[in-house]
């Protein structure tokens, strides 16, 4: 027999046991709750004093040396509560302070914040790009390096997975609610004589699920294993639903179809689709109104996470900083049905942020500080298979956060699009990402998981 | 969107599915893909073809699990674009590692006395992995079926290489012993 045979066979294996593992694979690819660091920073200053005499400190948030972090005074390592302290010592075992040598710079105030650890995405796929110049991979992102920012929020991930089971918490389900009769009400639905349902089980299913558990396991799941996930509206016209994270689908029944003149979808050329969405934008104006959208910019290109397929909308501020929330956090994606010939929207999406989570302004970098970082190697990046051919090879950057159901915290990012000559292929350049957090360093902590593989 | 939901929408011919499918699928069977083909060109050749696979199979069928059904189609177009495409030249791919491993279950050879039904393999093969521990069963699914790299698994188990690369090794000689004790080897 061959070895090729046993992988077939392997890939036959019954659906009971491949569940088994992805569901292993799921879990760790929700992001892991972790306490956060600021808590333990005091302490661990503390610990830190204590051992070496009650020598005086520099405080990590005082100190201007962008070495410190990576000295390191605090690291705080993954799902441990007590972080573990590496103090840079000699001889006489004790720290190592170091100070700027320009004694005429003054140490900088940087406020307490938490610490913050990006968080890797497993599963994060190969983010690398096609392309015969770099022209081509523009976007909606209003930001520019000529943004004059000084701090950017971190937030929170609102919903986080908790124990055993590996369930979902901190759903608000009246504001679910609320927001999806909001939404009802946009489409001028009357919300009177609507019925909102759930996708969570019904008793019979949950008496059912609890005796197989037990027969399997011995284990029963807890009550929480039972709440539904996602409200729902259904009418004639729409199917309308809101996640946990407060993100609404419409869904039509029937695409409506645009008048003739607009052309709109992924066919379309992007002044076409901009036309096709400031008339959407007239005739959905309850949605686009709840949504904030009062100046709208269009984003032929889905939008921050690059819906495929979607026209995204978001509103363009009043400051710089409103405009890149707006762009990253808040905004509709409007989606064409490609198959039929017709410009016809059949489907809505609001990618409605829950800003309650906020950590702090968080002091930031510029990008040209972040090139310096990307040359250092202190990067994340899906495309680690190739070697990083160097900063010269930076085609373009953009500030952006990364938005996913798997991250812990919502940080922002230098993301440059570097050209690898290794990946060329077909007349084709490929151009890798590679993320350089915006946050200044002293706020990042257990840089040692950046280790830039995802998929390897 | 509920599974049950996309499939419905299979079943009802809305093009609504392959959207729904991708945004809630998407990654999972890139990530399948990529382990396999190392090169995210094919990957999303073989996502796409999953994609078609299912517009075209849903109706008659009417999976319970959809992001297993999916998932093995896009592991079986994966394997299929790696052999149509000879890619033995192309290092590092997840799929040809683990196949290098499996390797030391099988005699290598293809003897007409030898060949085996697939389906009867299967079926030994789902004996022997449902007679080992849980843990055993998950690491070894994720090497041989998702091909993950022994670092994805250290990931998503909790357990260091060394440990994972132990566990891999027992489980083949005592899967090795059974397709022996079988006679399908």
């Amino acid at each position: 027999m061959k070895k090729e045979r046993l992988s077939d066979a392997i890939g036959q294996l019954d659906d009971e046991i491949i569940e088994e593992t992805a569901q292993v694979r799921d879990k760790a690819g929700s992001k892991r709750h972790r306490p956060l660091a600021w808590a333990s920073v005091a302490a661990a200053c503390a610990v830190l004093a204590l051992a070496v005499g009650l020598k005086v400190l520099p405080s990590m948030f005082e100190s201007d040396n962008d070495e410190l972090p990576y000295a390191t005074s605090v690291t705080v390592t993954s799902d441990e509560e007590e972080p573990e302290i590496t103090t840079a010592t000699d001889e006489n075992d004790e720290p190592e302070v170091t100070t700027s040598s320009d004694e005429e710079d003054e140490p900088e105030e940087l406020p307490d914040l938490p610490l913050i650890t990006p968080e890797l995405e497993v599963g994060m796929g190969f983010e690398g790009h096609d392309v015969e110049d770099i022209s081509e991979l523009y976007n909606g992102n209003p930001w520019t390096p000529e943004f004059e920012l000084d701090t950017l929020p971190v937030y929170n991930n609102p919903i986080v997975y908790e124990g055993e089971w590996h369930l979902p918490v901190g759903a608000d389900y009246e504001e679910m609610e609320n927001m999806l009769l909001r939404t009802a009400q946009a489409l001028g639905i009357d919300t009177d004589n609507v019925t909102v349902s759930d996708n969570g089980y019904s008793e019979e299913q949950t008496l059912e699920i609890r005796a197989m558990y037990e027969k399997v396991s011995g284990e029963v799941p807890p009550d929480e294993y039972f709440y539904p996930t996602m409200l729902y509206i259904e009418t004639e016209e729409y199917r309308i639903s809101v996640d946990q994270r407060l993100n609404i689908d419409i869904d039509f029944t029937k695409p409506f179809v645009l008048p003739d003149g607009y052309n709109f979808g992924t066919s379309a050329t992007d002044e076409e689709n901009t036309e096709a969405v400031l008339y959407l934008a007239e005739k959905y104006s309850g949605l686009f109104e709840l949504m904030g959208i009062e100046d709208p910019l269009v984003d032929t290109k889905g939008g921050s996470a690059g819906y495929s397929g979607g026209i995204a909308c978001f509103d363009a501020g009043e400051t710089e900083i409103e405009s890149v929330l707006n762009y990253n956090f808040n905004y509709i994606v409007l989606y064409d049905n490609s198959i039929t010939p017709e410009s016809d929207l059949y489907i809505i999406r609001l990618n409605n942020f829950d800003y309650r989570g906020k950590l702090g302004d968080y002091p930031i970098i510029s990008s040209d500080e972040a090139l310096e970082l990307l040359g250092e190697g202190k990067y994340i990046t899906s495309v680690a298979r190739y070697d990083f051919p160097g900063t010269e090879y930076v085609g373009r950057v953009e500030l952006i956060y990364r938005v996913t159901d798997l991250e812990e915290y919502y940080i922002p990012y230098y993301r440059f699009y570097v050209e690898i000559p290794e990946g060329a292929k077909d007349g084709k350049k490929l151009y890798g990402a590679y993320y350089v957090p915006a946050v200044r360093q002293e706020y990042i902590s257990d840089m040692t998981v950046w280790d830039g593989h995802f998929n390897n | 969107m509920q599974d049950e939901l996309i499939v419905n929408m299979y079943w009802q011919r809305d093009e609504n599915a392959v959207t729904q499918s991708e945004i809630k699928y998407g990654k999972y069977l890139r990530k399948i893909a990529n382990n396999i083909l190392y090169d995210f060109r094919d990957a999303e050749e073989s996502v796409n073809e999953t994609y078609l696979k299912a517009w075209n199979s849903m109706p008659p069928s009417k999976p319970s699990v959809l992001s297993v059904y999916l998932g093995r189609l896009t592991r079986q177009f994966s394997i299929d674009i790696y052999r149509t495409k000879n890619r033995d030249k192309r290092g590092g791919t997840q799929y040809i590692d683990s196949l290098d491993e499996l390797s030391e279950c099988v005699s290598g050879e293809e003897s007409v006395e030898a060949q085996v039904e697939l389906s009867e393999l299967t079926g030994a093969l789902e004996e022997y992995l449902r007679s080992i521990p849980e843990e055993q069963r998950v690491i070894f699914v994720g090497r041989y079926y998702f091909c993950d790299s022994l670092r994805d698994i250290t990931r998503y188990y909790g357990f260091s290489e060394s440990k994972i690369k132990s566990i891999l090794y027992r489980v083949r000689t005592g899967l090795k012993l059974h397709l022996e004790k079988e006679g399908l080897i």
